[in-house]
């Protein structure tokens, strides 16, 4: 009798949480739109012969799982969204779709190698879409270079990832907008010193601080101190006081999500009135819900901004927000930038198989996206002619940095 | 000078989130010798339900908090009752527990990750305090302040009752030995789910506190607080409130005034190296009082 | 079939990895040490081969082999502060180790490479995998039962009990924590040439969770258990993902718990039939017993002995003059609770010597300080004129000082055999590489244990078989076991606490005579009964406590005449001095040799 009730029990816990996974499983909605979006567009010559109908597979590793789900999760949507559109838009001609395939390594290195071993080993499937972790990237890296299948980054930003030659990356890194924002920063302001604080257990962010400090040395600019952080940091009040204790005329932070939409709050509350240099850790859709008029003062440059009056970035995010109801930030954005630019290639390539998909990406020298235009080097990675640079308003809209000290609101100046 | 105490302000202002953590942990470690790795979850789902209760429900703050906290203290009666009851009951040893916690870990944190789609979410900022008091150089956050003295309010709330009610006198008994005192006719089952209560209730507060000081409700949110709750009972002793939290404020300062004066970037070795530390010098905590090693 | 394992190519290989992080896990849970430090032991061994790998083309033969030592090494350093430490205190110091080291890689960046991570070139093939699994295996079976594993068994089980048989608990325990870092620099080394890439969180602490998971889950009873926990735990994600869109990681959490409520001693478990036939014969471990229970209210034999004029044998004089043990003004208070008071007599040599007096008198305690498990406030312990006070159990139980228990703690997971074995250990001379290289010694020691402990097992008069688990024995048989064992230390002093209890009359008989014939070989026997006719027929001397002071120490008849000691058990002394004076009546003292 007493088993019996254990047996119950169980049974009614396992159901119950099936359920519930299942339910979370299913969201797939019949919502999506119809309307014409406007298409990337590629200078490449395209072979008028076209794909044959049918539908033609990548393989894709999620991260929606785990700490780094905050960025998975939109990495997904964004990609399941452009997926829909491409097929629904014929951008491939008639008949033909394109399918990714989806499986979650929540962000651990053994899985995600087995989840790419069954895409290479799966003749289907024509090309890799991964990572968000340069630490996984690293880890499929061997596989895919071995097995010559086009792979393309969409998210990690190791420099080392476009060194093989089957490896590209669908976005710009954010370095080179690093050094362009520091520099004009410190050309506007003119500040005698200034403070670094990095998130010190990420790479990304380690070279962008070194992008910092590079910008300070050309332009003469005193270092007072490097403080650092870390990723899983939840309280910034120690890290605010040693940067205020250090008394700079301008603080650059190159942090990741919400440790910097902390720091800049208490930097704010307790004194600091100075300008700020963030990235875009700050420019999702809670930023200012969970910041507000703290943010006055500070620049950041953006490669994408939903506020973006381009007309690709509002339709898509018109689609976003009626997909998921929330704006789409940076990480929707490559997700949905992902699948756009191997669709190109696929086209590209005319035909179902990877050497011709290979081919495909290597002849898009450019293409306009919700990024901006950009343009692809030998090496596979992707630079953006402009950069843009941003702020938030009292009013929770991100506007336009006129690259003025005046212009830095609420006009701070030195 | 001034700049020491503004630290040391920060230090213990954090070290109240890791100590109100840090009690509820220990009070169930040491009452019913479960190492629930778990715990970290109620914080999140402490902040996760009050958020809900906030918006959705649309009840006042302290309304909204009070619900965060008895959901919490709810799941912490759950998870005991679904998990920990059984192996009770069968008699176990030291490792079931541990292992049921983890799978409850697992879970508890996936559906948080489900619940809030794995972003951040936000109160509104005007429910929030974001005042501070300036005072001979020093920046003291509203929401500081409130941290230290809900905390110390607990210790005194919690110290009160498991000392000197019957209620928490029939607590220590089950602790010492559930069977005897069940002769005595305490019923070791309702003190065992009043226990898991505050624990849960605990961690919740100060998960709630935590998510309010940052305006940050994210799954992770008790992550941070377990690691640092373990450390906080390590140093300060579990087997006593008291010590639950002096763990909690040391483990606080020793973070902040660590990355200020001896090295940023080895902040956590530092902090972890004090446990370590103590281990080797007074392996029962500052003012813990239980024997922990064997006598060889 | 190829198919599946082509799929599964990578799953499977990483399993290997896996297998030693969980069997690294499950030799440290054989001690009794909840370890989660694979995870930062591996992290190290793993480091040191990026290093020599990549910058010194190390071939991965011979990087598995460094790989071993560095975990060892590791291991030593990192069991410094650990080996005396309760159980939990392990697990969350080795969290702080995993924690710690993980700011060493991130700030060691000409050697880690920090943050960005490092790319280590795969050397290693299937065939290493299939012989370090095989070659790891192989020890593991044959360490199963050896010296080190029955050694691991005791201490894991009662460390008390394992250093009252001189078995050093923190010497087994430093042994256990090297084998437990030379796996782990096996996992460590393996897993990072599988990974390829090495970040900070390569190592992360979630995987020393995991793998405790995957042991227990598994079955911590038995390495096999380890093997096939971390099986599942690779194969199962693999195969959910398969089928569930999500919610994967939900199962494995619902796995956890269920496994365990229903099977908490995990899937491959040895005992598994004989614990489900006992669960169903009766509510505890301990069948009943098949003597009848025996009446031991000592009050009521007292009344029972004095008044029924049952001729009482008195009892000649010990062996020899010489005082065994001498216990002088030994005092000991727990709290506010004086256990011993200013306690002082001595134990003749080759005597059965009795203690008796009611519950709480002290005598448990007293056995406890003798054999150095409980220090004593001030005074002194003697043995054969040498001072042993303040010595701890192991010390004491190297000098031949062994002891049996109130309550039985025999070891549940080994047969009767092994039970006894276990006594052998101080007289062993195998080392950690004879079972595993099947050397002759080795062989030959296993069958004269074997050997010896049956004889043990007539000697005492164990009814059971020798490959029975010990705990499926009646209580009785049970009791009879745990003085085999004690006897397997060669002692010269036995202290046991109430052996009859549980025992009907001819089973409290065969006790006695044992106690004599021991006596006759040459041993001092100490005896707590509750039991006043053993006392009176086989205790040549015997010393009556109450809270914790000795009310009357001599032979046996004249203790239980005494007016204090009657009063003791009857409460008053009117009464005490009228059945005194019946005693003189109706008593006739005879002599008789014995």
């Amino acid at each position: 009798m007493f088993h019996q009730r254990r047996w119950f029990s169980a049974t009614a816990l396992v159901l119950a949480l099936t359920l519930v996974a299942s339910a979370c499983g299913a969201d797939d909605d019949a919502s999506t739109t119809m309307a014409e979006t406007a298409a990337a567009t590629t200078t490449a010559a395209t072979d008028a012969a076209g794909l044959a109908p049918g539908t033609y597979t990548f393989g894709f590793t999620a991260i929606t799982s785990g700490a780094v789900a905050f960025a998975g999760v939109p990495h997904l949507n964004g990609l399941e969204l452009a997926e829909r559109e491409i097929n629904a838009s014929g951008f491939l001609g008639e008949g033909v779709t394109i399918e990714f395939l989806v499986e979650d390594a929540g962000g651990d290195q053994p899985a995600a190698i087995a989840i790419n071993d069954t895409y290479i080993a799966n003749d289907d499937v024509l090309g890799i879409v991964c990572c968000a972790l340069s630490s996984v990237a690293g880890a499929i890296q061997p596989n895919i270079v071995a097995a010559g299948i086009p792979w393309v980054d969409h998210a990690a930003i190791s420099p080392t990832i476009t060194d093989p030659d089957n490896a590209f990356r669908s976005f710009p890194l954010s370095q080179p907008s690093t050094t362009a924002i520091a520099t004009a920063a410190i050309a506007a302001l003119a500040p005698a010193n200034a403070v670094v604080v990095v998130t010190a257990d990420n790479d990304g962010l380690l070279s962008d601080r070194d992008a910092n400090l590079g910008a300070l040395e050309a332009g003469n600019v005193e270092v007072l101190g490097v403080v650092d952080t870390f990723a899983d940091d939840t309280d910034m009040s120690g890290a605010a006081t040693q940067v205020i204790a250090l008394g700079p005329e301008i603080v650059f932070l190159a942090m990741l999500g919400n440790t910097e939409v902390l720091m800049i709050q208490e930097l704010r509350d307790r004194g600091y009135a100075g300008p700020i240099v963030g990235n875009l850790a700050i420019a999702t859709s809670e930023t200012f819900d969970q910041a507000g008029d703290t943010l006055l003062g500070t620049i950041l440059p953006l490669a994408f901004f939903a506020g973006n009056s381009s007309q690709m970035v509002k339709d898509f995010s018109g689609l976003y927000e009626a997909e998921y109801d929330t704006m789409p930030d940076i990480f929707a954005a490559q997700g949905w930038q992902v699948a756009w630019f191997m669709a190109t290639a696929l086209k590209n390539g005319g035909e179902g198989s990877r050497d011709a998909v290979l081919q495909g990406i290597r002849d898009i020298d450019s293409m306009e996206t919700v990024f901006g235009n950009l343009t692809w080097d030998d090496r596979g990675e992707a630079t953006i002619e402009e950069w843009t640079f941003v702020q938030w308003s009292a009013d929770g809209e991100l506007v336009l940095w006129d690259g003025t000290a005046a212009g830095v609101l609420p006009n701070v100046n030195k | 000078m001034t700049l020491f105490i503004q630290q040391c302000i920060n230090g213990v202002a954090l070290g109240s989130s890791y100590a109100m953590f840090a009690m509820g942990f220990g009070l169930v470690f040491a009452t019913m010798g479960i190492l629930n790795v778990a715990h970290g979850t109620y914080a999140t789902w402490g902040a996760i339900i009050a958020l809900f209760a906030f918006t959705n429900l649309s009840l006042p703050m302290w309304g909204a908090i009070a619900v965060g906290v008895v959901g919490a203290g709810l799941i912490g009666v759950v998870v005991d009752q679904i998990g920990f009851e059984p192996l009770r009951r069968r008699g176990g040893g030291l490792l079931g527990p541990i292992i049921t916690s983890i799978g409850f870990w697992i879970i508890l944190g996936q559906l948080a990750l489900i619940a809030t789609g794995a972003r951040i979410k936000t109160f509104p900022r005007s429910a929030l305090p974001r005042g501070f008091v300036k005072t001979g150089g020093l920046v003291i956050p509203y929401h500081q302040i409130i941290t230290f003295f809900t905390a110390i309010a607990l210790l005194a709330v919690m110290y009160l009752f498991v000392n000197r009610t019957r209620a928490g006198a029939e607590m220590r008994a089950v602790g010492w030995d559930p069977k005897s005192s069940a002769l005595s006719g305490v019923n070791p089952r309702r003190v065992v789910i009043v226990t898991s209560f505050l624990a849960a209730g605990m961690a919740a507060v100060a998960g709630i506190l935590s998510a309010i000081s940052t305006n940050n409700v994210s799954f992770t949110l008790g992550e941070g607080l377990l690691l640092k709750g373990f450390a906080a009972v390590i140093v300060g002793g579990f087997g006593d409130l008291r010590g639950a939290y002096v763990g909690g404020l040391i483990i606080g300062l020793a973070e902040i005034l660590g990355a200020q004066y001896i090295s940023n970037s080895f902040r956590d070795f530092f902090t972890f190296g004090l446990l370590i530390l103590i281990l080797v010098v007074r392996p029962q905590g500052l003012l813990g009082n239980r024997i922990v090693t064997l006598r060889a | 079939m190829l198919d599946l394992i082509d799929q599964y190519a990578v799953t499977l290989e990483f399993s290997v990895a896996y297998a030693l992080f969980a069997l690294s896990t499950y030799v440290a849970l054989r001690g009794g040490i909840l370890s989660l430090a694979a995870v930062p032991l591996a992290a190290v061994a793993g480091f040191v081969s990026l290093i020599l790998i990549e910058d010194h083309g190390v071939p991965i033969e011979l990087m598995l082999v460094i790989g071993v030592f560095v975990g060892i090494a590791a291991a030593l350093v990192m069991s410094l502060p650990l080996l005396r430490l309760d159980s939990h205190w392990v697990a969350l110091a080795s969290i702080a180790f995993v924690l710690m080291g993980r700011v060493v890689v991130l700030n060691l960046d000409s050697v880690t490479n920090g943050a960005v991570g490092a790319p280590i070139t795969r050397t290693i093939q299937p065939w290493h995998l299939i012989v370090v699994l095989s070659v790891v295996s192989w020890v593991m079976s044959r360490h199963r039962r050896s010296r080190l594993g029955l050694a691991a068994e005791s201490v894991r089980t009662f460390p008390e009990v394992a250093s009252s048989l001189g078995i050093d608990v923190i010497s087994t325990r430093r042994s256990l924590w090297m084998v437990s870092g030379a796996l782990a620099g096996l996992a460590g080394v393996v897993y990072a040439n599988l990974v390829q890439f090495l970040s900070p969180d390569t190592f992360h602490v979630n995987v020393a969770f995991i793998m405790l998971a995957a042991v227990v889950l598994g079955g911590a009873h038995h390495w096999f258990g380890a093997l096939v926990g971390a099986l599942v735990f690779t194969m199962l994600p693999d195969v959910l993902r398969q089928y569930l869109d999500e919610g994967e990681t939900i199962v494995n959490g619902v796995l956890l718990i269920a496994i365990m409520i229903f099977m908490p001693r995990g899937l491959v478990d040895p005992t598994r039939r004989v614990r489900r036939r006992l669960a169903r014969l009766s509510t505890n471990t301990h069948l009943a017993t098949d003597d009848d229970s025996v009446d031991d209210d000592s009050a009521s034999q007292m009344w029972d002995l004095h008044l029924t004029g049952r001729t009482v044998e008195a009892v000649v004089d010990p062996l020899s003059d010489r005082s065994a043990i001498a216990v002088e003004r030994l005092h000991k208070t727990f709290g506010g609770l004086v256990a011993v008071d200013e306690l002082t007599f001595s134990i003749p040599e080759r005597s059965v010597f009795g203690v008796v007096g009611p519950n709480g008198a002290g005598k448990s305690t007293l056995l406890a300080m003798i054999s150095g498990a409980v220090e004593p406030d001030s005074g002194r312990i003697k043995l054969f004129d040498e001072d042993i006070t303040g010595l701890t159990a192991v010390s004491v139980a190297r000098k031949r000082v062994a002891r049996t228990y109130q309550t039985v703690q025999l070891f549940e997971d080994l047969t009767v055999l092994e039970n006894i074995i276990v006594g052998f250990d101080q007289q062993r001379i195998t080392n950690f590489w004879d079972p595993v290289l099947m050397t002759r010694r080795s062989r030959l020691e296993q069958v004269e244990l074997a050997e010896k402990a049956r004889a043990l097992m007539d000697r005492v008069g164990v009814i059971g078989q020798p490959d029975q688990f010990a705990v499926t024995l009646s209580y009785a048989n049970q009791r009879r076991v745990e003085i085999a064992r004690a006897l397997a230390t060669d002692p010269q002093v036995l202290l046991l606490d109430e052996p009859t209890a549980g025992m009907h009359k001819l089973g409290t008989q065969a006790v006695g005579e044992l106690l004599l014939e021991l006596r006759d070989q040459g041993l001092t026997l100490v005896v707590i009964e509750h039991n006043l006719e053993l006392v009176l027929n086989y205790c040549q001397r015997s010393v009556v406590m109450d809270f914790g002071q000795v009310l009357y120490e001599g032979p046996p008849a004249e203790c239980l005449a005494d007016p204090d000691v009657i009063e003791a058990y009857f409460g008053r002394k009117a009464d005490a001095e009228r059945i005194e004076s019946l005693i003189q009546l109706r008593q006739h003292p005879s002599s008789s040799t014995r």
